[in-house]
């Protein structure tokens, strides 16, 4: 015994012993002891289960609880360290009383009780009761520190199994850090591990018996009130989308629908999820970080390709010969129309891809510009729908629609009055058909598209390949150039 | 068993013992139906503890050969060696020493 106990049992000395606590969840223990205790004058109080027993000692003081070891929800050890903790129980004794004390002969009991009975035939054990309580009036120093009428009992060893099974998952409950309650139909908590205590702020002794919503702000009260009431028989969560703020944590609540036989209760499970929420705030910084340095990445792209496509406008101002600087201009627009998605890139809230419909008003307009077609200005009709597509689709259609209509400005609408150039994308079940129409002179007489030794086509065909599409080149009142491609497919990565 | 003298021998009233017994063959009978509904199911572990129970209460009221058929049968429920004919056979032993305590407590009530 240690030595907080020994003071303990000086205090008990001559004490005048009258209200007793029977807690046993068998009834005809407790009608036993109930008639036993009554017909010798104490005042009894017999409940049948741990939590029961806490609620009473709100109310009722016993001078001495007999507590069964086997019992539901919270057992006999649970309950007397329970009961220890409590300051307004300091003066009670605590008697341990179980059948399986033959199967654990040296149980050290000295830390949650004052003696340990074992239980016996109603038929003997009635003078072992009596001469206990004697001896708790009398002199408790002279109470046997080892379990009582042990010798009253057949040996046997096939509960212990049964315990240990109890014990394993009080063990199990106990190691886990999420909390688990258990609640009964008037949803008072009946069980709580370490870890449901220690979120709520409470001792387990404390929030044993306590109504479960109480525990809570008024509004998740009324909340956790709501959903236990229509649970039935399912399981329901709160708190994924939103965590739940429980004092300084985020948490998820569980709740679970228990049914075995007649046996109904609710277990609810809070789960703290405040680092994992700590977690994804520093992975969306990062990934802000990320988009920043790839939107300067973007940005410098842009810049460099500018630069180079300012350098052959440059190169072309002083080459005389007219074909070497119309081949010049084209490389440069073919450089601008990839410097035109690493713009829009950079200005993108979004870094997955560029909108179609915004990067060809703005190729169109460029290009417009570049071939300057005053006095027989072109124009241009879009239907383009608003269209993402990530950089390894865009660059080569970008490549493809800077081609065509760099033919149609240069070539198909040359001195054309009332020019037009019609640009359509339909997008079906991420099938993509781009259709490039002009109204211009067409395509020369007996051309045959696998025979042209034109660069621009060459490349056409070169990227429509990369895009695992079709190219169609024709005469329709002027010419027509289809691209034919699918959003689905695995495009080749930008080298 | 004799009622009269098991209250003179407990050393309380008759009437109390009389209370006893009602409360032992209310609970008795409610736990030999969950033990038969739990056989049925096959749930070794929740009638190994249903047969545990039913052992307890024969012991506190000193009735050794009830108490001794349901540790048998918890023993092996523990052990889960024996067939499911076995369970059953005692089951039927232990249903049946149940009944005959039970008649004769009935017939002193």
């Amino acid at each position: 015994m240690n030595k907080n106990s020994v003071k303990n049992s000086d205090k008990k000395k001559n004490k005048k012993i009258n209200k007793i606590l029977v807690v046993d969840n068998n009834p005809v223990m407790l009608e036993f002891m109930n008639e036993v205790l009554s017909s010798e004058g104490y005042t009894v109080q017999t409940v049948d289960n741990g939590v029961e027993a806490l609620k009473i000692c709100r109310t009722f003081t016993p001078d001495v609880i007999f507590v069964d070891l086997i019992m539901p929800y919270i057992d006999g050890r649970q309950l007397c360290a329970l009961l220890r903790k409590q300051p307004e129980l300091s003066e009670s004794s605590i008697v341990l009383i179980s059948a399986i004390a033959a199967e654990e002969p040296d149980f050290d009991f000295s830390e949650i009780a004052d003696a340990y009975l074992a239980k016996m035939p109603f038929r003997i054990m009635k003078p072992y009761v009596l001469d206990l309580l004697q001896q708790f009036q009398k002199n408790s120093s002279e109470i046997s520190k080892k379990i009582i009428g042990l010798d009253q009992i057949y040996h046997r060893d096939i509960t212990k199994e049964l315990l240990f099974s109890k014990q394993h998952i009080e063990v199990l409950l106990s190691s886990i850090s999420d909390g688990f309650f258990e609640l009964n139909l008037d949803l008072q908590v009946i069980y709580v591990n370490d870890a449901g205590a220690s979120m709520l702020d409470l001792p387990r002794e404390k929030l044993l018996t306590l109504y479960f919503p109480s525990l809570f702000p008024p509004e998740l009260a009324n909340r956790i009130k709501n959903i236990v009431h229509s649970l039935n028989g399912k399981e329901f969560e709160i708190g994924i989308k939103e965590p739940i703020q429980l004092g300084d944590k985020h948490v998820r609540i569980r709740f679970n629908a228990v049914s075995y036989g007649n046996y109904r209760s609710i277990t609810v499970m809070i789960q703290d999820i405040s680092s994992q929420k700590e977690a994804e705030r520093i992975v969306r910084e990062d990934l802000k970080e990320k988009e920043l340095l790839l939107k300067e990445v973007h940005h410098r792209v842009k810049n460099n390709l500018h630069v180079i496509a300012s350098l052959l406008s440059l190169q072309t101002s002083f080459i005389p010969d007219k074909v070497s600087r119309k081949h010049l201009t084209e490389s440069r627009n073919r450089v601008e129309s990839m410097a035109l998605i690493h713009e829009q890139l950079y200005y993108a809230e979004d870094l997955s891809g560029v909108y179609l419909d915004n990067y060809l008003s703005d190729l169109i307009a460029q290009l417009v510009n570049i071939y300057d077609t005053h006095p027989a200005p072109v124009k241009t009709v879009l239907d383009i729908p608003t269209v993402q597509l990530n950089l390894s689709v865009a660059v080569p259609l970008g490549l493809i629609i800077n081609e065509l209509i760099s033919n149609s400005l240069e070539h198909g609408l040359k001195n054309k009055k009332n020019g037009l150039i019609e640009i359509s994308l339909t997008v079906k079940e991420q099938h993509c058909r781009l259709l490039i129409h002009d109204n211009g002179h067409g395509l020369p007489e007996g051309f045959i598209f696998d025979e042209s030794e034109s660069l621009g086509l060459l490349i056409i065909s070169n990227l429509a390949d990369q895009l695992n599409g079709s190219f169609e080149l024709y005469n329709d009142n002027g010419a027509t150039a289809v691209v034919e491609f699918s959003l689905l497919e695995e495009k080749p990565k930008l080298t | 068993m004799n009622i009269q003298s098991s209250a003179a021998e407990i050393g309380i009233s008759v009437e109390a013992y009389k209370r006893i017994c009602a409360l032992f063959i209310e609970n008795t009978d409610k736990d030999m139906l969950q033990l038969k509904s739990e056989l049925d199911m096959n749930d070794l572990k929740k009638s190994a503890a249903t047969a545990h129970h039913i052992k307890g209460a024969a012991a506190n009221m000193d009735y050794e050969d009830l108490a001794s058929l349901a540790k048998k049968l918890q023993l092996q429920l523990q052990t889960g060696t024996a067939a499911s004919e076995e369970l059953s056979k005692q089951y039927k032993q232990l249903f049946q020493g149940y009944q005959s305590i039970k008649e004769e407590i009935l017939s002193q009530l």
